[in-house]
């Protein structure tokens, strides 16, 4: 029997061809399930009066494909997710069946984590039968993870919390990456190089990595040349548009009309604001372009503006003095263009967040918007969020600009669910937390949960962007497009202290700007004054160093 | 039991026991039983008082990488203070936050005292509508922000009334597209409306209060003797009312103060800071810019001027209750019962 002879390959040997490695014991456990599952599969296949082959594909689902030790069974494909122990899923697994003693010490670590993301890891996938990660870490090696939630609002006050009290209670940390600087130097976060030299992550692999390979990884998990946080989302900024709308030939006709050329998505900013000129029809409640603008979410869409106006980018800070680069020309060029656009956008912009964009974009009422990746897996039909028009959204690079005959169109990455060892936690679970981490945030076992729409973790990887579940929630189209749009994405502020904090500066005075109580010009330059005044307050040779760290974060690919 | 009773059983009361038996006076005794509770009011009011004031000398922040009793390793003396009282966003909040206190705790006062004076005559669905007008006190502030917040729309249910008024009585054409939650010269008066809208039922309960309890002889008296309705309410019931008013004010006013939920689910303090107030200005800066020396000091100022103006607000209530005092304590004995004969006197008099 398949199933059978898949059991017999393992054999007797412990360690296999191709350096997987089966304990007794796994094999006992395999054996065991095995014979179970046959027992119950014959009482089904007669029941059912399945074919001799098709009931061994059936059982064939239950078990590991060959050379692998562990991963999900039960469910079609589910060997795509499967690992040998030469890998770093299989490292992990190894490397806490260990820690436990084959499972007979279990370790229960407590995670804290956002209500909206934590289904991806605790809820049976993609079947109702399958299991979940966190099921198969506790059946594989014997580790319970205890799930705690909070929200992304109370984030933020939570680690604050766990900083001022040192509370131990939570061996695994939600943060985002934006926060690397802050809570490495409040000693919160453990930085771990040991455990990554030792375990050996995929978070830069070729094959199962990050899409952007190690520009990825220093964005994401590094502060300061050191790793400290692990990613296990990718909240990139795409842009989405309604592909009926660029589409329709009385459109495409009265645009060529109007501006002389063809209507099409546009590559650049100059572009982007005739398109979005032409679409806005407040009458017939359309609107041209309905990205972001409200307090602490609208920034990301000046950033994309800014960074875009140097080849291969423009970063906010000069690395070599910590001095402000956002006062010239380009960050007033950004603002006026930022402010522009208020023009083309639906009414209380600066009140209205992303539900209320998502819902806008469901209902076609806009033509454009820059989302995060997610949109094309939430807005679907039979979502609240669709009214219809979900099935036209498509997504894009955003525009850029040319500069020396070169296109440079840079999205930025904010906020994105990071996970990090909490430092003040029991130091003998530390690197049981890693392994988990390592684990959580492999190449196979997260392209197997990313897929799942009812959390809130988004594609990092490419490996997930060709995955057929991950392919099936975001559509196809828009993985593609993410593997352009990952590789090319720069970072909002982040991989320094206070970086929230300059954050809050840039966005309170873009506000004003928006708003027109204040002029472009006087936001970049009270955004620099301030600016300024925490860099110094901080230590300007502290910030030169983690800038100058940071440098590896940002993308080159034009 | 009471302490005559137990001595006439020949019992000591416990406190005279225990200072009997440890060689204590009684107040020794009473002072050491009640020191515990004491110590944890203490506790509970000045530790954290004295650890924001410690804090608010220093840069330090829970992202500083060491504990609050360390924070001297930041010590910047009066740097923080100076930043507050020097720069414009503090007072800027400050007078943003004075606006709607101002604008909130009189119209709540006017609406509140105009309701009451009208729910003190009985009248058929008195209880129904008291329980009514009491419900917007009762609903969460963070639901009551989310109400408005749809209600501000600018394509909302206010703009859309407004442009119905204006359409059909005022018969002018074109609608109304206020921007509640967007307009920076509007938006502290947003917030302001949704203070009203949920406070106005707590001065009016407090007020009601204060008249159902105003002594009705004066009040016949003064209707007998032809006293207009103005009159009675300027010259009798404002001025026995007074106290009661005033604690209604000053507690709305100190409430307002502190306002934070429906500035921060409308607006979030913006556009900008056009609705940061006070306590806004304050998250900000604690939980996002994570400047807890900073805070401290702001937290520390706000606390003096609050409490400077609390004091002169809470001065004629003193003075009131100075004056009840002396007129009681001037006052004839109350409990000397009138004898026999001057009960007859009395009566053949009156006959």
């Amino acid at each position: 029997m398949e199933d059978q002879e898949k059991l017999d390959q393992h054999g007797d040997s412990e360690t296999q061809e191709n350096g997987a490695s089966l304990s007794r014991r796994t094999f006992v456990a395999s054996a065991g399930a095995a014979g179970a599952a046959l027992l119950l599969g014959q009482g089904s296949a007669a029941a059912k009066g399945w074919s001799r082959d098709a009931y061994n594909r059936h059982l064939g689902k239950l078990a590991l494909s060959a050379g692998m030790i562990g991963g999900p069974t039960g469910f079609p494909g589910a060997s795509r997710y499967q690992y040998p122990a030469n890998s770093a899923e299989g490292r992990a697994i190894l490397g806490l069946k260990r820690l436990t003693n084959n499972g007979k010490k279990p370790i229960t670590l407590s995670w804290r984590i956002w209500n909206g993301a934590v289904a991806q890891l605790n809820a049976p996938y993609p079947t109702k039968t399958a299991p979940s990660v966190a099921a198969l870490l506790e059946k594989e090696a014997g580790v319970k993870v205890k799930f705690v939630l909070d929200t992304p609002d109370d984030n933020e006050q939570k680690n604050l919390q766990t900083i001022s009290t040192r509370d131990g209670s939570f061996n695994i940390l939600q943060t985002d990456y934006e926060h690397n600087g802050d809570y490495t130097e409040a000693g919160l976060m453990l930085p771990f190089d040991q455990y990554v030299a030792e375990y050996k992550p995929d978070w830069s692999d070729p094959k199962y990595g990050y899409a952007g390979g190690a520009t990825t990884t220093a964005l994401f998990n590094k502060y300061a040349g050191h790793y400290v946080s692990v990613s296990m989302d990718g909240d990139y900024q795409v842009w989405g548009y309604r592909e009926d709308l660029f589409d329709n030939a009385q459109n495409q006709k009265d645009f060529k009309a109007k501006y002389g050329r063809d209507l099409e998505f546009p590559k650049t900013w100059d572009d982007h604001a005739q398109v979005a000129e032409f679409f806005t029809q407040p009458n017939n409640k359309l609107y041209g372009s309905i990205d972001l603008k409200n307090p602490g979410w609208g920034y990301v869409n000046w950033m994309m503006r800014y960074v875009s106006t140097g080849a291969p980018n423009r970063q906010y800070f000069d690395p070599k003095t910590a001095k402000p680069l956002i006062g010239g020309a380009a960050g007033i060029k950004a603002t006026t263009e930022h402010v522009a656009s208020m023009a083309w956008t639906y009414p209380d912009t600066l009140s209205k967040s992303w539900p209320e964009q998502y819902a806008a974009m469901g209902a076609g009422q806009a033509a454009m918007a820059s989302m995060f990746s997610n949109c094309t897996k939430f807005i679907v039909k039979g979502s609240p969020l669709d009214k219809g028009f979900g099935q036209y959204i498509r997504t894009e690079l955003a525009p850029g600009r040319m500069i020396g005959g070169k296109l440079v169109r840079r999205p930025v990455i904010y906020f994105n669910a990071n996970f990090a060892i909490n430092a003040f936690a029991n130091k003998a679970l530390h690197e049981a937390a890693y392994l988990v981490l390592q684990y959580c945030s492999s190449g196979r076992i997260s392209a197997w949960y990313t897929g799942n729409p009812a959390g809130y973790f988004d594609p990092n990887r490419v490996l997930q962007l060709n995955d057929p579940l991950v392919r099936a929630s975001y559509k196809p189209y828009a993985c593609d497009e993410l593997k352009t749009i990952i590789p090319r994405t720069a970072p909002s502020i982040a991989g320094m202290v206070g970086a929230a904090e300059y954050t809050l500066a840039l966005d309170t005075n873009l506000q004003k700007a928006l708003s027109k109580q204040i002029s472009p010009e006087q936001a970049m330059s009270s955004t620099v004054s301030a600016w300024e005044q925490i860099t110094n307050r901080h230590g300007r040779a502290k910030q030169i160093k983690a800038l100058k760290a940071q440098a590896a974060a940002w993308p080159t690919l034009i | 039991m009471s302490e005559p009773a137990l001595e006439a059983e020949g019992r000591q009361a416990p406190h005279k026991r225990l200072a009997a038996r440890f060689g204590r006076s009684e107040s020794a005794v009473a002072q050491t039983l009640i020191a515990p509770g004491q110590l944890l009011l203490l506790f509970v009011i000045a530790f954290p008082a004295i650890v924001a004031i410690y804090i608010s000398f220093t840069g330090w922040t829970p992202e500083s990488g060491s504990l609050w009793y360390q924070a001297w390793k930041y010590w910047l003396w009066f740097d923080n203070y100076w930043e507050a009282l020097s720069g414009g966003a503090f007072w800027h909040a400050i007078l943003r936050t004075v606006i709607i206190t101002v604008l909130a705790v009189a119209f709540e006062f006017a609406i509140g005292f105009a309701l009451a004076l009208l729910f003190l005559k009985q009248f058929r669905g008195r209880s129904l509508l008291t329980v009514v007008f009491l419900l917007p006190m009762m609903v969460v502030p963070a639901v009551a922000g989310f109400i408005f917040y749809m209600l501000f729309q600018t394509d909302g249910p206010v703009n859309a009334g407004l442009t119905i008024l204006l359409h059909d009585v005022l018969h002018v054409t074109g609608g109304i597209h206020i921007g509640w939650l967007t307009d920076p010269s509007l938006v502290i008066y947003s917030v302001t409306i949704v203070d009203i809208w949920q406070w106005t039922p707590l001065m009016f309960l407090i007020l009601l209060s204060g008249l159902v309890a105003l002594p009705e002889d004066q009040l016949n008296a003064a209707r007998i003797l032809g006293a207009s309705y103005l009159q009675q309410l300027r010259y009798l019931v404002l001025p026995m009312m007074k106290p009661i008013i005033l604690i209604a004010v000053i507690i709305r006013a100190i409430e307002t103060l502190k306002l934070f939920d429906s500035a921060w689910l409308l607006t979030q303090g913006g556009p900008g800071d056009a609705s940061s107030t006070i306590s806004v200005y304050l998250y900000k800066t604690t939980f996002i810019a994570t400047r807890w020396g900073y805070a401290s000091a702001v937290a520390i100022l706000v606390l003096i001027f609050v409490s400077i103006l609390g004091m002169r607000a809470i001065r004629p209530i003193e003075a009131a209750t100075r004056e009840t005092i002396e007129e009681l304590a001037t006052a004839e004995p109350a409990d000397e019962a009138p004898s026999l004969e001057q009960e007859i006197e009395a009566g053949a008099v009156a006959r």
